[in-house]
């Protein structure tokens, strides 16, 4: 019996990036279908940073294609390329004077989530932020600022989500946190690209990317 | 949801964002509002009590201390947006870029009315504007304020997207937004002059032209930002 093959969420062939005249990664490819995970993996300094964003389309590469479903965004951005895509980077971007509650409202309403406010209770107090729901996003410690973030995939869901150290910060039960949210991602379908140094994430995604290869 | 659909959700979702950050952050709005009050009292002393009598320097006054606000707002455009790191991660949604350039207009245009209109009841008072010119003036003020402020939204918004993330943003944007926003400026000037029973112009101007530098500023800008809405943020 024949397996259906999962739609492909991600694609980018022959990439290069550069900073400045140095070239940082040469002609990289990849293929992520949903309900995939992949570790982008490597020293510091490498790209893989640079990578996420520009495969995200935050930033421009130097060179090659890149496609979210199957539409272009790299060179040309096609109008109907995925929209179902977030990058979660490093610092988790909040509006700092806003609360939780009107961050994760924003964060959802930018996906077209419904913001609702039962839900929305219910992934707070998942991940122990259930007390700070209307405290200044501002005062909250770093790892309670990833716990935001990760309350919000955890309810919006989006079919492509690129995370840049997402363990930075978290303590051990936020790690778990992390794990089983993502875990349950991937469950539904979403494809998943992390550029980590945590071993525990890199062995939960299975496959891992080691930029070093793609290194000039 | 249809592209059409996508793309007003975006656009108000910034409008909506942008106006609610005002409100928590009250310092901005009313600091801008008191330096805008303090250049409003201390240019009548400067001109001295005669001077500020005559027409050409009390609308020169109310435009200039205008053009103060305008440069304190259109310089902040994108502050909170940049320094929570929000920007980046809307970006990766795949928004439209022009949804958050229209959003960002809109706001302009809000914030800085909310900002002229006690400022125009100040005008009145410390400049002692005369009945008759109010007469004048109240029609053709208020819709030329609106159109000052889309004007320079528009240069405003669509240069801070492209300044957004530059690090030389604080010498790109004056360098930049100054020369494409004088035509703006020198119309509502002009405009507001001549609709001032108290002031002769000179032969060869006209009302008309004025008014098209007014209108066509924001369409031709606005047209510029929707045509370059793929690489507005660029790095």
């Amino acid at each position: 019996m024949s397996q259906t093959v999962p739609p492909e969420l991600l694609k980018c062939d022959s990439v290069e990036l550069r900073v400045g005249y140095r070239s940082l990664i040469r002609k990289f490819s990849l293929e992520l279908h949903a309900g995939e995970s992949a570790a982008v993996v490597g020293p510091n300094g490498l790209g893989k940073t640079t990578l996420l964003r520009a495969l995200c389309g935050i930033s421009r590469p130097y060179r090659g294609n890149v496609y979210l479903g199957k539409a272009m965004l790299w060179p040309e951005k096609s109008d109907d390329a995925l929209t179902d895509v977030c990058f979660l980077a490093s610092q988790p971007a909040l509006f700092a004077e806003h609360s939780v509650l009107s961050n994760l409202e924003f964060y959802l309403r930018s996906l077209g989530r419904p913001f609702d406010p039962h839900t929305v209770k219910l992934a707070l107090k998942e991940c122990a932020l259930a007390e700070s729901a209307n405290q200044t996003a501002r005062t909250l410690s770093t790892g309670q600022k990833r716990r935001l973030t990760l309350a919000f995939i955890m309810l919006a869901q989006p079919r492509l989500i690129f995370l840049d150290e997402p363990t930075n910060g978290l303590d051990s039960k936020g790690v778990e946190l992390c794990l089983s949210t993502l875990d349950s991602l991937r469950k539904v379908g979403s494809g998943i690209l992390v550029a980590t140094h945590d071993h525990k994430l890199m062995d939960w995604c299975g496959r891992q990317i080691d930029l070093k290869e793609w290194a000039p | 949801m249809s592209a059409a659909q996508l793309w007003r959700r975006n656009c108000w979702l910034v409008f909506e964002y942008s106006v609610r950050s005002v409100f928590l952050r009250k310092a901005s709005w009313a600091g801008t509002l008191a330096f805008a009050a303090c250049l409003a009292i201390l240019f009548p002393f400067a001109f001295g009590t005669e001077l500020i009598q005559k027409a050409e320097i009390r609308h020169g006054a109310f435009w200039a201390i205008n053009e103060f606000v305008v440069a304190l707002t259109v310089a902040r455009l994108f502050t909170v947006e940049t320094e929570g790191g929000i920007l980046e991660y809307f970006l990766s949604t795949q928004v439209n870029r022009s949804a958050i350039l229209f959003g960002k207009i809109l706001f302009v245009v809000l914030y800085l009315l909310s900002i002229q209109l006690p400022l125009l009841l100040m005008w009145i008072v410390f400049y002692n504007v005369p009945g008759n010119v109010l007469l004048s003036l109240g029609s053709t003020l208020l819709p030329l304020l609106v159109l000052f402020n889309l004007g320079t939204g528009t240069i405003g918004a669509l240069l801070a997207c492209v300044t957004a993330r530059s690090t030389a943003r604080d010498i790109l944007m004056p360098l930049l937004f100054y020369p494409l926003q004088m035509s703006i400026l020198l119309a509502a000037v002009s405009l507001a002059t001549m609709s001032d029973p108290g002031i002769v112009m000179l032969a060869g101007t006209s009302n008309e032209s004025w008014w098209t530098a007014m209108l066509g500023v924001p369409v031709l800008f606005l047209a510029v930002g929707v045509l370059l809405s793929n690489v507005l943020f660029q790095e």
